[in-house]
């Protein structure tokens, strides 16, 4: 089922959560809400769910308006941050309460209700903890009844706020991968909220940017990450060099502009110099997989960070100290919030020359 | 309660540990222990079979019944009320709820004697509907619906007070997930609202109770004192005690303490296994 | 404050109608007789009224014996506090269920069963009038039946206060060099202050207001030991409802400014901890 909110707004006595949000997520697809705290995710998620009515828009699902229904009439599946499992219920009676509830022609009857309990219990991998009771259970395991129980209404819809933010970095890590196992198998539309990029880019087939209660930017991975929209964008899908540069018209067609260049730490390339000057070396971490080296150039504030993978290092080791000439295989240049247009391919290789001419 | 770890800065030595403690523990034998211990041993002091008379007194039996019927009523009246207020108050900001908090702690600060008289001006012969009460026979004031209307005035706190700090920190995650997940509110309220608050609420009803079947003051207001018909446990006992039938006023009164043996033991329990419910909620 | 148009939650309707229609019979319209009552009463007549020796003598008495009441609370309120928080005794939990007696037993029993403690021919009042105390049927008695309804506020306020003072307070002031007594009264006790004012506060209007332990022991000799609220019913027993009113009036101004003070208090109190946190 798909979900179309336009021009949603939302405010609290005091702040604006949601100013002016427009944003379609197709039937079938994982989509994730992503941005700083407070920025307004859980406000939007609560509003898909219906709990929360905006003060301004519509929120249609699959065409249908449905802005005044209540969550109870939206048959949409919410996993809570806290999970907000019924603490005095079993395992087993928290996946059978949506069934239970229903209305006395549509309730299932006691077998069918057993096997329905029991086939989501064994999807989430919790059929022997049936009859434990939530305080018994480890936050992995929470997380997962919350899911089931979520699914045993079988809805059309599946909004789920920040599902792993309460776990430890391996369980994350696992819980994140069987959720997208899941979804590849049931298809539900589903929305997660999440704070963390790297979650949102394992889990989501594309990712919507949040910030201050607007849509930054939607789209895949590649895309945020390629062509962001905005410097909010670039700045919040992890460490970027930012340099603020003027370009000249041989490299680009457009002349002596005040720009920012962002280049990612590992688009960064640091290259031993050959004249007496350049950035001189001040740290190098060996992080494993990486080694991350950080030089300061005399004409820059900070330091510029550079992630260059171990084969490459161990082929041209680099020590403090040492004078280097920075070069960038790719970065994303802003005119204020504006991108400028698909520069990259002509300017990849002349960063050097940006580094010159920086105010 | 916490264990504390007998770390020796927070212990006091033994020659103020001990007057302290015992001057408390005077103090307690004092003001608490022996006026208990006097109501059980006036009401037997002529022997069992005197006491048992009293109570099957017809007068004392037409008080106890009255008494029962007037928290029969007012009881379950103030719970469902504690329970809307509670609700309406911890589940949603609107104008007013402030004034709606402080209305609802407001006969804590009223004396009884004032709580019945409101009802008296209300209902009384001089009363502000005196000549509609009067036209049409209906009795009001030193009559049973007074009784239950002052009794519920006083007591109407007390389910709602336990409530709403217990509400408010629960938070509704829960009923919202209810919600989702299609209840109605009848169902989210008997299966999600009423097992979270169990423990709370029984507090209340305790507390509620127990104010219910003792109030003296306002009933003694509105009552008019006639034997048999309007006269409650208390009531009955201030009779006995003024007509000089002491033991027998302590009969009945007996009843009323072992009442507020039952309850203090009760609130103990309860209080008890609120603390393990939380614990077991939010587990180390 | 913004009334959504919606919420997300069932109930607001019927929980906002129960609210309004229950305390609008039970509260609103009792008091807005009171109101209408005093209304009829012309300026000079009430201040005749509330000014009557008598009057005057049954405040005095009550605010008195209140007073006198919540001062002996103050100091055996948080010393059983502390004794129930901090040392451990055989019993201590019976001790600490009988805290709430005085809440949950009549009033009227505990008036009668003081009554014949106190009185020449009960085993206290013997004792003591051997001694020259009389304590029964003067304003003594008063305050004694005062003490017993007022005390469970102070202990209750105080004690959840001391269950969570942080112990490293206290240890950094022996670390110090603080002797034991010095350190309960220049650490302990300073933040206590609060959770007494307000339990003394609750304690004395709850005290204003007492009636049912109080006239079995007071004697209620009109000018010598005769409280406000009997002053109210003695005053209806002869139907005079309008003079009733009026000394019902004064009670109450009593109890609200005696409340509202504590809600001063906390605020005061409140924002200076803050402060000092920020
Ligand atoms: N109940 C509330 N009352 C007032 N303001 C709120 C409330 N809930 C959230 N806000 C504000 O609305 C904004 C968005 O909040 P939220 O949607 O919870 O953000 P996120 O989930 O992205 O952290 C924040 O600035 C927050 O302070
Ligand atoms: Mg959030």
């Amino acid at each position: 089922m798909s979900i179309e909110l336009s021009a949603i707004e939302y405010r609290y006595r005091d702040a604006t959560a949601l100013a002016g949000i427009d944003l379609t997520i197709e039937s079938g697809e994982l989509l994730a809400l992503l941005g700083p705290s407070g920025c307004g995710k859980t406000t939007l998620l609560r509003t898909i769910a219906g709990l929360e009515f905006p003060d301004r828009g519509r929120v249609r699902f699959e065409g249908r308006d449905v802005t005044a229904l209540g969550a109870r009439k939206r048959h949409v599946g919410f996993v809570f941050q806290h999970y907000a499992l019924f603490n005095h219920l079993t395992v087993f009676e928290n996946v059978a309460f949506g069934l239970r509830v229903r209305g006395w022609f549509r309730r299932p009857r006691r077998a069918e209700l057993e096997r329905k309990v029991g086939e989501l219990l064994e999807l989430v991998q919790l059929r022997e903890f049936a009859r434990r009771y939530p305080a018994q259970l480890s936050g992995g395991q929470r997380q997962r009844v919350a899911l089931a129980r979520a699914l045993a209404v079988e809805p059309h819809i599946l909004l789920l706020d920040e599902p792993f933010g309460a776990l430890d970095a391996r369980v994350r890590a696992d819980l994140r991968r069987w959720l997208r196992d899941l979804h590849d198998r049931i298809h539900v539309t589903s929305v997660f909220v999440t704070h963390d990029q790297e979650e949102a880019f394992e889990l989501a087939d594309r990712i919507a940017v949040m910030n201050k209660g607007r849509i930054e930017q939607i789209g895949s991975s590649e895309t945020l990450y390629t062509r962001p929209a905005s410097p909010f964008v670039c700045r919040f899908l992890g460490e970027v060099n930012e340099l603020a540069a003027a370009i000249h018209a041989r490299w680009t067609g457009i002349d002596d502009e005040r720009v920012v260049a962002f280049v990612r730490p590992h688009d960064l390339d640091f290259v031993p110099a050959e004249r007496g000057e350049g950035a001189r070396i001040e740290s190098v971490r060996d992080l494993g997989a990486t080694v991350r080296i950080e030089a300061l150039d005399p004409r820059l504030a900070r330091p510029l960070v550079a992630l260059h993978d171990r084969a490459r290092y161990e082929a041209a080791p680099l020590e403090r100290g040492r004078l280097v000439v920075p070069s960038a295989r790719r970065q994303v240049l802003f005119r204020g919030d504006e991108p400028l247009a698909d520069t990259g391919a002509r300017v990849g290789h002349v960063l050097r020359d940006l580094l010159l001419t920086q105010r | 309660m916490s264990a504390r770890p007998a770390s020796n800065a927070l212990r006091d030595p033994w020659w103020l540990r001990l007057p302290l403690l015992l001057l408390a523990l005077a103090f307690v034998a004092l003001f608490l222990v022996l006026p208990l211990v006097a109501v059980f041993g006036y009401a037997f002091e002529k022997g069992v079979d005197f006491y048992l008379a009293s109570l099957a007194d017809e007068d004392a039996r037409a008080a106890i019944r009255l008494t029962l019927l007037v928290a029969a009523i007012a009881v379950p009246a103030n719970t469902l009320f504690g329970i809307a207020a509670a609700w309406l108050i911890t589940r949603f900001s609107f104008p007013g709820r402030g004034l709606l908090l402080s209305l609802i702690d407001l006969p804590f600060a009223v004396s009884p004697v004032i709580a019945g008289l409101i009802y008296v001006l209300l209902f009384g012969a001089q009363g502000l509907f005196a000549p509609w009460l009067a036209a049409h026979d209906v009795k009001i004031i030193f009559a049973v619906p007074g009784i239950v209307l002052a009794t519920i005035f006083v007591t109407f706190p007390f389910v709602a007070r336990e409530l709403i700090p217990l509400m408010q920190a629960q938070g509704s995650e829960q009923e919202q997930a209810a919600i989702t997940l299609g209840a109605g509110g009848f169902a989210m309220f008997w299966r999600v609202v009423l097992p979270k608050i169990g423990w709370g609420l029984a507090y209340g009803v305790i507390l509620c109770n127990a104010r219910a079947i003792g109030e003296f003051g306002a009933v003694s207001v509105v009552s008019g004192h006639i034997r048999g018909l309007t006269n409650t446990m208390p009531l009955h006992v201030e009779i006995l005690y003024n007509e000089y039938q002491r033991t027998a006023a302590f009969a009945v009164a007996s009843l009323l303490a072992l009442l507020a043996l039952a309850t203090l033991a009760l609130k103990q329990l309860v209080g008890w296994r609120m603390r393990r419910a939380t614990q077991a909620e939010n587990p180390p | 404050m913004r009334a959504k148009h919606r919420h997300a939650l069932p109930g607001f309707g019927l929980t906002l109608g129960v609210c309004l229609a229950y305390l609008g019979l039970i509260v609103l319209l009792p008091l807005a007789a009171l109101a209408w009552k005093s209304a009829s009463l012309g300026a000079a007549e009430f201040w005749a009224i509330v000014t009557a020796p008598r009057a005057l003598a049954a405040y005095r008495v009550t605010f008195g014996c209140a007073a006198l009441a919540g001062l002996v609370n103050l100091v055996f309120g948080p010393l059983l506090a502390w004794v129930l928080v901090r040392y451990r005794f055989p019993g201590r939990a019976f001790v600490d269920a009988l805290i709430d007696l005085p809440f949950a037993l009549p009033t009227a029993v505990a008036g009668i069963t003081l009554t014949a403690l106190y009185a020449s021919n009960g085993p206290l009042g013997r004792v003591l009038e051997a001694h020259g105390w009389k304590i029964a049927y003067t304003p003594g008695g008063i305050t004694v039946a005062l003490v017993f309804v007022s005390l469970p506020f102070l202990v209750r306020s105080v004690q959840p206060v001391l269950e969570h003072l942080e112990p490293d307070v206290e240890e950094a002031a022996a670390t110090l060099g603080a002797g034991r007594l010095t350190t309960l009264w220049r650490v302990v006790l300073p933040t206590l202050w609060p959770a007494i004012l307000s339990g003394f506060a609750l304690a004395f209007a709850r005290a204003l207001g007492e009636y049912g332990s109080v006239i079995f022991i007071a004697g209620n000799m009109p000018m010598v030991s005769e409280i406000a609220p009997l002053l109210i019913t003695a005053k209806l027993d002869q139907y005079d409802y309008a003079g009733a009113t009026a000394i019902a009036l004064v009670l109450l101004a009593g109890s609200f400014a005696t409340l509202l003070a504590l809600n001063l208090l906390q605020l005061f109190t409140v924002r200076r901890r803050s402060a000092g946190a920020a």
